[in-house]
């Protein structure tokens, strides 16, 4: 069987509406591959399909020139893979219920090399963010490739600072490959065709759709090794990947968060469920890396806690620069959280502190404590950010 | 015969005076009425018939003939029927021309010989003073408000009969009749009464109230945005308890306004208080400009030298938000029609209040459940423009239970009223001789002018504007509101403090404002 000619044919079937993987893998199964579906005798394939399905086959045989529609493909430069193919990648072919097809800009993951899906809430916090910043920059200074859905919120800022870091990153879209998704995470999405690979189980210019979501992120669990799950609310999509990843076997990781903040109550309801605590990315390495003596095995770089702005005691940062904060500040630094606070409710918790404390005398302090690069601002709420390494 | 009679009428804001011109003669009998008239102002004709009759004049069968001139501007309203009627019955010989030299009439009769009330006495009193006339006969209701205007006698008429008694008596026996009406500022009855609204109901919001007295002192435009519930419209709506009054100037400035759109009580007469107006988001782009054909002042003329206050800012309709945008350059507002560009003054503070986004809540993360492409569209419903000219924005932080169950001593509006006009006296000195009247008005051309910096602040500031990616007005705008916050200190030099609270004050930019990250 040509390799080459499967494809053309196995695209082709992919794209006829109304004919989803399971009724592919049906098709495949009993004529063992889908340029044999194009040419079996028509009865014979109509026998496997409903009646409006096989319709719309006879329909796409009329419509569809398989070797230009697959020329196409190649001259956007989109790659194309096949459960069939040789290339088609090992993890996904051991996962319940796997993708048929999957386009591909850029390249797929490594085989081989350890692999780990960092997934989280849209909306997060800074501190998911410092989170975020802390375990990707450690995955990804060890070569572990980085796999995500490319989102707002925490699987961006992961991919994002992979990308800085010099990491390797893949994301798992639930459009079209061809399709930016969201929108503003345009800049992103080329670098990550350039260095890793944008992949899709959806045909080329398949606009995003909420139904099309729940389904690649078995995807992205399939492809990884294991998961971290940075911010979750207790329902959300990223519990759905994490739900996948369980009956795929993989390993789940959670960052422990506050019993306070609505965005840790899905990561603490996993550790409790017994999901690995995801205090340091050491440990997670370690894990993932194994005690095998594999050649693979990289001496794991070291990385220290300075970027997790480690509170201490006296409420200041770990790092050097934090020499010249004055004893007020660091009073306010310790009332300052990664969930934003208003000014007046900032200005009334350091009050306590502080008894006679003017909103004037307040304001320059803050004024002079986010120019030094401690505390961000969104609005007029304050938050701590944890150090220029983490800000994205 | 022939007669004249000075009357006047209102052109947009400005009023002219008109001369009723009456020939009766013998001829086919007939009533005609010429002077470019609509045809409300014809009317007067049979409502002048009647009223003479029911006082007991009957008109023989002449021919009448009235001229209302400049012929060339069209002329509307029912305030002749007075000046006509007395016309005819100069022209009939009733009455001597001389009584009536130097007297202006004005009034609507009604068919029993009342006189009632017209709108847009006080400009038309006002010109007749400044075209040397003596006094005026205006409708006993509008006296009052006519009686402002010193150095001219007005005289409150009821009824045609008291006025032709009046108009033939000599001037020593006048009095007798009718009195002047004479009034002064100083004992209107709302001037001494005490704001409803104050301060302090208000618990807790430090940042909100100091940014809001900071609004009054340097007429500066401010935005509230908070949760709901937090007390935006509260605060806003206890602005002008913190205001100075107004001035006389003023008052019989905004006075006139009022009287035009006939908006003046009879027994307030004159505007005292700093209006507050409060439209609600429906409000049409006509009727925030002014609108008719010939326009009549809108809401932002209503609430000149006061406060504009739009709460819910974002569900104002597009087109009446971007009306405001040359207004609130100009403060005046030019509104063309076929007869001419009228011209209304609207020079106020622009309060407005808002949520944050769709739910309220952003950028609480437990609370909110808008995406940040929902926020973004909300808050964009605001446009950059509109959002230029407002100098603050301050937040109104989420109302705690401490704050609702407390009972706090907090600052009455009489006392940040009284550091308010102190601000304000300094500014009056510092922009003596100029056509600035407040900080909010200083043009980016001579901040450096009034608004000088030391070595470290301008240090600061330029750090500052780097750090937080600040645009060029923004910079500007911080500079004014740190002027006035340095007036409130009674600080002849802005300093870092200073400084660094106007920069508190700047939420308009950067994330909430469609920069997300």
């Amino acid at each position: 069987m040509n390799e080459y000619r499967e494809k053309a044919y196995a695209y082709w079937l992919s794209q006829i509406k109304g004919v989803g993987r399971i009724t592919i893998f049906n098709l495949i199964h009993r004529f063992g591959s889908a340029e044999n579906v194009y040419f079996s005798k028509e009865t014979c394939v109509s026998e496997a399909l409903s009646r409006k399905q096989y319709e719309q086959l006879k329909e796409s045989k009329k419509s569809w020139n398989v070797d230009s529609e697959f020329d196409k493909l190649s001259k956007q430069n989109i790659k194309f893979y096949h459960f069939g193919d040789s290339m088609y990648p090992e993890k996904l072919r051991r996962i319940p219920d796997p993708p048929y097809t999957l386009y591909v800009k850029g390249n797929l993951p490594v085989q081989g090399v350890r692999t780990m899906a960092v997934i989280g809430a849209r909306t997060c916090t800074e501190y998911g963010r410092m989170a975020a910043g802390h375990f990707t920059e450690a995955f990804a200074r060890n070569g572990v490739q980085i796999i995500s859905g490319m989102a707002r919120g925490i699987d961006g800022i992961s991919q994002q600072i992979a990308l800085n870091h010099g990491g390797k990153t893949y994301a798992v879209l639930g459009c079209g490959c061809n399709v930016c998704y969201p929108p503003e995470n345009r800049a992103l999405y080329e670098k990550i065709c350039e260095t890793g690979g944008i992949i899709s189980e959806y045909p080329p210019d398949t606009q995003p759709a909420s139904s099309l979501f729940p389904p690649r992120n078995r995807i992205i669990s399939g492809l990884s090794d294991a998961v971290l799950v940075i911010e979750a609310k207790e329902k959300s999509g990223t519990l759905i990947t994490v739900d996948m990843a369980l009956e795929q076997g993989k390993d789940i990781f959670a960052v422990p968060g506050r019993i306070s903040d609505s965005l840790s109550h899905g990561c603490n309801k996993l550790i409790r469920q017994g999901a690995g605590i995801a205090t340091s990315p050491m440990e997670i390495l370690n894990e993932i890396y194994g005690e095998s003596n594999d050649e693979n095995k990289i001496k794991i770089e070291n990385i220290s806690d300075d970027s997790l702005g480690n509170r201490t005691d006296n409420g200041t940062n770990n790092g050097n620069t934090m020499n010249d904060v004055t004893d007020r500040e660091k009073i306010i630094l310790q009332k300052v959280d990664y969930i934003p606070v208003s000014f007046e409710t900032l200005l009334n918790l350091c009050r306590g502190s502080l008894p006679g404390l003017s909103l004037q005398q307040f304001s320059t302090e803050l004024l002079l404590l986010q120019l030094k690069g401690m505390i961000g601002r969104e609005g007029s709420h304050y938050f701590k950010v944890g150090t220029e390494k983490t800000v994205f | 015969m022939y007669s004249v009679i000075t009357s006047g009428a209102v052109c947009g804001i400005d009023s002219y005076i008109v001369s009723v011109e009456v020939d009766t003669a013998q001829g086919l009998p007939g009533f005609d009425m010429v002077g470019f008239l609509s045809s409300e102002v014809k009317e007067a004709r049979e409502r002048v018939r009647v009223a003479l009759k029911n006082v007991g004049i009957s008109i023989p069968p002449l021919k009448i003939t009235v001229n209302l001139s400049p012929a060339n501007i069209r002329k509307e309203g029912s305030a002749f029927d007075f000046p006509i009627a007395m016309g005819i019955l100069v022209s009939m010989g009733y009455l001597q021309e001389e009584n009536l030299r130097n007297t202006l009439l004005i009034g609507e009769l009604g068919l029993d010989g009342e006189v009632r009330s017209v709108n847009g006495i006080l400009p038309i009193v006002m010109q007749a003073k400044k075209c040397g006339y003596q006094r005026c006969l205006v409708p006993v209701d509008n006296a009052k408000e006519g009686a402002y205007i010193r150095d001219i006698e007005v005289i409150g008429v009821d009824t045609l009969r008291k006025g032709i008694e009046y108009l033939s008596s000599t001037l020593e026996h006048r009095s007798k009749i009718i009195s002047p009406t004479s009034i002064s500022l100083e004992n209107h009855p709302n001037i001494t009464t005490k704001e409803e609204l104050d301060y302090s109901d208000i618990n807790g919001q430090e940042a909100a109230k100091r940014a809001i007295e900071i609004a009054a002192a340097g007429f500066h435009n401010i935005m509230l945005i908070g949760p709901p519930g937090s007390g935006k419209t509260m605060i806003a709506k206890r602005l002008p308890s913190i205001l100075p009054p107004l001035s006389e100037e003023e008052s019989l400035e905004v006075s006139k306004i009022y009287s035009v759109a006939g908006m003046l009580h009879a027994a307030e007469s004159i505007i005292v208080k700093r209006p507050f107006l409060n439209p609600h988001h429906t409000i049409s782009e006509y009727a925030l400009s002014g609108g008719g054909r010939i326009p009549k002042p809108g809401v932002m003329s209503l609430a000149h030298r006061g406060v504009l206050f739009l709460d819910e800012l974002p569900e104002f309709k597009r087109n009446a938000l971007e009306i405001m945008r040359q207004p609130m350059e100009d403060k005046e507002i030019h509104i063309s029609r076929s007869y001419g560009t009228f011209t209304y003054p609207a020079n106020f503070i622009l309060a407005a209040a808002l949520n944050p986004c769709p739910c309220g809540y952003y950028p609480d993360p437990s609370k909110c459940i808008c995406r940040p492409h929902e926020i973004r569209r909300y808050l964009n419903r605001i446009s950059g423009p509109i959002l230029d000219r407002i100098d603050l924005g301050v937040e109104a932080a989420r109302i705690t239970i401490a704050n609702l169950t407390e009972r706090t001593q907090e600052e009455s509006s009489a006392l940040i009223r009284k550091r308010v006009m102190e601000a304000r006296e300094i500014q009056k000195v510092r922009f003596k001789g100029t056509e600035i009247i407040s900080n909010a008005d200083i043009p980016a051309n001579r901040i450096h002018d009034y608004c000088s910096l030391g070595a470290e602040e301008q240090k600061l500031l330029e750090h500052i504007f780097i750090t937080m990616n600040l645009s060029a007005r923004a910079y500007h705008k911080i500079i004014k509101v740190a002027r006035t916050i340095a007036d409130l200190a009674h600080e002849e030099r802005i300093n870092m403090d200073h400084l660094s609270e106007a920069v508190c004050y700047r939420n308009m930019d950067g994330k909430y404002w469609g920069n997300q990250r």
